[in-house]
């Protein structure tokens, strides 16, 4: 006789671990003082990304005031703030409300 | 500012003495304008842990200063940046390159933050102080080494061209 297995569903302890572990964004904020070439080289160097995925960012900075870098875990995200931060991006950590 | 050498790990930059000049210059900089703390997030207050935005802030500053240091160490290295004819050779690794980049910029955002974060773009101007046009004609400087600078670490020295 086939047994039906209940279907795993995630605890409020494992539910909320895996929000630490992958819900906060990396966001780049416009600012009119950084020039756009040196954006662009900051994102390939802290991420290494290719130029054209890097500018695609840039772009987004620059004409939507802001762009969404990456989605990590609290440590992984707080180390990149600080990367982008040590080149004076305006790079902040933002929890992920999706 | 010329690319004259381009290796693995190794780049060899020829500068013109004004151009020498000028970043001591702006590199001084850093003792005249403090960097104000970054934030670490625009998002609601209390979701990240307080003091864990607080040092980070704090070491992003302390981190450009050690940088301004050993940057300014390594213009004065008379090994490293060998004095010629009207100008200097300057040899840099990958590391070093990367930090000269980061301080020029960063000494360029220490102007614009100690003049308010004015939008020039938007029309904004700011007062005609002496201290605001020193400010002013340091960031445009500091601007374009930071060019110049980057076109050195993206080009090539037109050796390795057909």
């Amino acid at each position: 006789m086939p047994v039906t297995l209940p279907t795993p569903t995630a605890t409020p302890r494992e539910a909320s671990r895996e929000a630490l572990e992958s819900g906060y964004l990396v966001v780049c904020w416009n600012d009119p003082v950084n020039l756009m070439p040196y954006v662009t080289h900051v994102f390939q160097q802290v991420f290494g990304w290719d130029r054209k995925r890097a500018e695609k960012h840039m772009m987004e900075v620059h004409e939507k005031g802001k762009s969404v870098l990456v989605r990590e875990s609290f440590e992984k995200a707080e180390a990149h703030v600080h990367q982008l931060q040590s080149y004076s991006l305006q790079a902040t950590l933002e929890k992920d409300a999706g | 500012m010329k690319l004259l050498v381009s290796e693995p790990g190794r780049r060899v930059v020829q500068l013109a003495a004004r151009e020498w000049q000028q970043m001591r210059a702006v590199l001084g900089l850093f003792q005249q304008v403090a960097r104000r703390p970054p934030p670490i997030t625009r998002g609601v207050a209390g979701e990240l842990p307080a003091d864990a935005a607080a040092m980070l802030a704090a070491d992003v500053v302390a981190g450009l200063e050690a940088e301004r240091s050993a940057t300014l160490a390594l213009l004065d290295d008379p090994e490293r940046c060998v004095k010629g004819k009207g100008g200097y050779g300057l040899q840099v690794d990958e590391v070093e390159a990367d930090r000269l980049l980061r301080v020029l910029n960063g000494a360029r955002v220490a102007c614009w933050e100690a003049l308010g974060s004015p939008n020039f773009e938007s029309g904004e101007r700011v007062e005609g102080t002496d201290r605001n046009r020193m400010l002013v004609t340091m960031m445009e400087l500091a601007g374009a080494l930071v060019s110049g600078w980057l076109t050195c670490l993206e080009g090539t020295t037109g050796a390795e061209e057909p």
